[in-house]
């Protein structure tokens, strides 16, 4: 290869199957102003570059993380510790030195001194080894347990090296941990780290301090609600530190069949409608719904339908009256099981067609106390088995007008109560739940011993959280 | 339909933990191990690498009943050679986990392999097995299986990702050069609970040729994980 060929290699960016590099790949693509890295020319490589030296520079010389302006230079220490941008030593250094320093850092060797083996990440010709000063997560320079005597760490070329000191531009900035959106499907994470670089602008080259978030997983659940393509793949959501008091390194992932149902549940009108319920469903007295439902999502996607049997539940136990979205909760209920749970129609269908039977019964009660004791089973498989097939005797001896079929079916049987491994009993009776409130609702049922109209009223208004209503004003733009 | 020959090897071990490699300075888990990591458990029991033919190729599934994070202490070997103080580091683990891995005969379709050498091979392991932690050894059963061709259950299959879109998407080290100098990485499909009923569709064109058990699990080839693939397809 000719030298010239091998200056223009150093200058070229690719993607590698490292998350980081590649979140950082698209954030120096988005500030040498290309789509995507392979677009990046190598001047717009080296504008780049230069642009975050500069940066760089700018935040060493406030030298005070603790000064308004010393945000980016607070960041910094858990991207690149014991760099010449934030070592304790540079502090006693003039401007010039400072920045002298920082701009031989930001250099690439030079080809004399190359190691003479591969990029590990991308199998071009490495430039240098290095460690946790440039690479976050890679092992410390001072312990030895996976590099080899006599360097620092990983094999990198220039543009891998350039790609690690981009990412902090591609990731939100908190001040502590940082947070990284990765996946990979390209357009939606070149589309993410693009807002992310413009975002960041003011922290980095403003030295602002970023808002506080009021949840990593909500970062991630917002990326996904403002993007207006199918999403190929799943998410992750990276929250890392690369600070000297201790690496840590936490990977959440929403699989692609939930990513893609958040995403939708933004736009679908008939999903939609049920959104600010599902975020009532999910709020705590002290944290808006957003944030329950994040977390939920990236934790636990299955209490989500959970939440809102829970939610339905505490409604009606309050007003004694079926809550009025619980049609749009158990819409919302529905598709997460087909979509997410990838739960078969019929055996959907074998779950409703028991919350019909059940609701028909319960209708014919004019006291609340009969659907309380319901509830009280989802608690215990064994009292809800017992419930049900008393009910089922009932049902079978004394059928309800145009009852075609028994109340309990041998398959619903099994959805409900199989302890299988692969069946989740335990999501089925919370759907069942939803289902009935749901049947009750279109039936119109109101116990005599319900609340006061006044009660009900005041429950009806209960409004969204002012953290939740400003997330859904957010998003009317969509 | 005509059927073939494949030997099904399970393997069995309590606690197992795969790193994923990028990240040196945490330890973090894996969903599943990676086909270069089975190789080596395949390579282990032949007494090394040179004892394997470079183009064994196999399919597998895992599945982990549980998953945790305990602490194990980290010995530091300083730089310096001082002596440094051994620290806890969390650890990812998984429990109660099941590999299996079918090792296929098909003459018709270019896979050729010596079942009966892996057989003895896996009954009489010139290395002691793995999956992951150096102090648990790993249960292993084999048995002589047949396979048609068509399409199989997913389920908790480990699958190239192009033959389905279900389950989560990974992108894993296929072959490990033996001087460590590169590694293949390729892109996977793997469903963690196991439970997708989701067909993988047959494919006639090979490489993807997908097979079917008599459990209706689907069988479908690896890329090949012997070293020699990284050494050779190092840029
Ligand atoms: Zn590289």
């Amino acid at each position: 290869m000719s030298v010239a060929d091998l200056d223009e290699q150093q200058h070229r960016l690719v993607l590698t199957a490292h998350p980081l590099q590649r979140v950082g790949a698209y954030a120096l693509a988005e500030l040498a102003g290309a789509e995507e890295p392979e677009k990046v020319t190598p001047e717009g490589f080296n504008t780049a570059v230069a642009k975050m030296t500069a940066d760089a520079i700018r935040a060493a010389k406030v030298r005070d993380t603790k000064r308004p302006e010393g945000f980016w230079l607070k960041v910094s220490l858990s991207f690149f510790p014991n760099s010449k941008m934030n070592h304790n030593a540079q502090l006693k250094k003039s401007d010039e030195e400072l920045a002298a320093g920082i701009r031989a850092w930001r250099s690439p060797p030079e080809p004399a001194s190359w190691p003479g083996v591969r990029c590990v990440l991308c199998g071009r010709e490495a430039v240098g080894f290095y460690g946790k000063v440039d690479v976050p997560l890679a092992e410390s320079h001072l312990y030895r347990n996976t590099t080899p005597r006599g360097h620092a760490g990983l094999a990198l070329c220039w543009p891998c090296v350039c790609s690690f000191h981009a990412l902090p531009y591609g990731c939100r900035l908190t001040g502590g941990p940082s947070i990284a959106l990765h996946s990979w499907d390209e357009r939606f994470l070149a589309r993410v780290v693009s807002r992310q670089v413009e975002r960041n602008h003011q922290h980095i080259v403003l030295g602002r301090a970023a808002d506080k978030i009021p949840a990593r997983e909500v970062v991630a659940l917002h990326a996904l609600r403002h993007y207006g393509e199918r999403l190929t793949a799943g998410v992750e959501l990276l929250v890392f530190s690369n600070n000297n008091k201790g690496q840590t390194l936490e990977i959440h992932s929403l699989e692609q069949p939930l990513a893609e149902w958040l995403r939708k549940t933004a736009r679908r009108p008939e999903l939609r409608q049920g959104f600010a319920a599902l975020l009532r469903a999910h709020a705590g007295p002290k944290s808006p719904g957003v944030v329950g439902l994040a977390r939920n999502a990236f934790h636990d996607p299955e209490r989500i339908p959970a939440a809102c049997a829970r939610y339905l539940a505490d409604r009606f136990d309050r007003s004694g009256l079926v809550p009025s979205d619980a049609a749009d909760l158990a819409g919302l209920c529905s598709s997460f099981a087909i979509e997410v749970m990838w739960m078969k129609e019929n055996d959907l269908a074998e779950i409703k067609a028991t919350a019909h039977g059940v609701a028909l019964l319960l209708s014919r009660e004019t006291s609340a106390g009969k659907l309380r004791e319901f509830h009280s089973t989802l608690k215990d498989p064994g009292r809800m088995q017992a419930w049900l097939r008393t009910r089922a005797v009932e049902w079978t001896l004394n059928p309800p007008e145009g009852a075609d079929r028994p109340l309990l079916g041998s398959r619903a049987f099994q959805l409900l109560f199989d302890t299988g491994s692969d069946n989740r009993a335990w999501f089925h009776r919370q759907l069942l739940f939803v289902a009935v409130l749901e049947e009750l609702h279109r039936l119109g049922w109101r116990p005599a011993d319900g609340a006061a109209v006044a009660k009900e009223i005041t429950e009806e208004d209960q409004p969204l959280g002012e953290d939740d209503t400003k997330y859904l004003q957010g998003e009317e733009s969509l | 339909m005509s059927t073939v020959q494949a030997l099904e090897v399970t393997v069995t071990a309590p606690v197992a933990s795969f790193r994923n490699p990028l990240y040196a300075g945490v330890q973090v888990g894996l969903p599943c191990p990676p086909p270069a990591t089975v190789g080596g458990l395949l390579a282990a029991a032949a007494g090394g690498w040179d004892a394997v033919d470079p183009g064994l190729r196999f399919a597998m599934a895992f599945h982990a009943r549980g998953q945790g994070v305990d602490l194990e202490t980290y010995h530091p070997l300083d730089a310096t050679g001082k002596k440094a103080d051994p620290t806890p580091r969390e650890r990812e683990f998984l429990a109660d986990v099941t590999l299996t891995v079918w090792l296929v005969h098909d003459p018709d379709q270019r896979v050729v392999t010596d079942l009966d050498l892996w057989q003895r091979r896996l009954r009489r392991p010139v290395w002691p097995l793995r999956l992951g932690r150096s102090q648990d050894l790993v249960g292993v059963r084999t048995r002589l299986v047949e396979l048609r061709p068509g399409p199989g259950r997913q389920g908790a299959a480990v699958l190239p990702a192009g033959v389905t879109g279900f389950g989560t998407r990974l992108r894993l080290p296929t072959a490990v050069a033996r001087d460590r100098s590169w590694t293949v990485w390729e892109d996977y499909r793997h469903h963690a609970a196991g439970t997708c009923e989701e067909q993988v569709p047959e494919s006639t064109d090979w490489p993807e040729q997908t097979w079917v058990d008599k459990e209706g699990r689907a069988v479908v080839l690896l890329p090949p994980t012997h070293p020699i693939h990284a050494e050779e397809r190092q840029p």
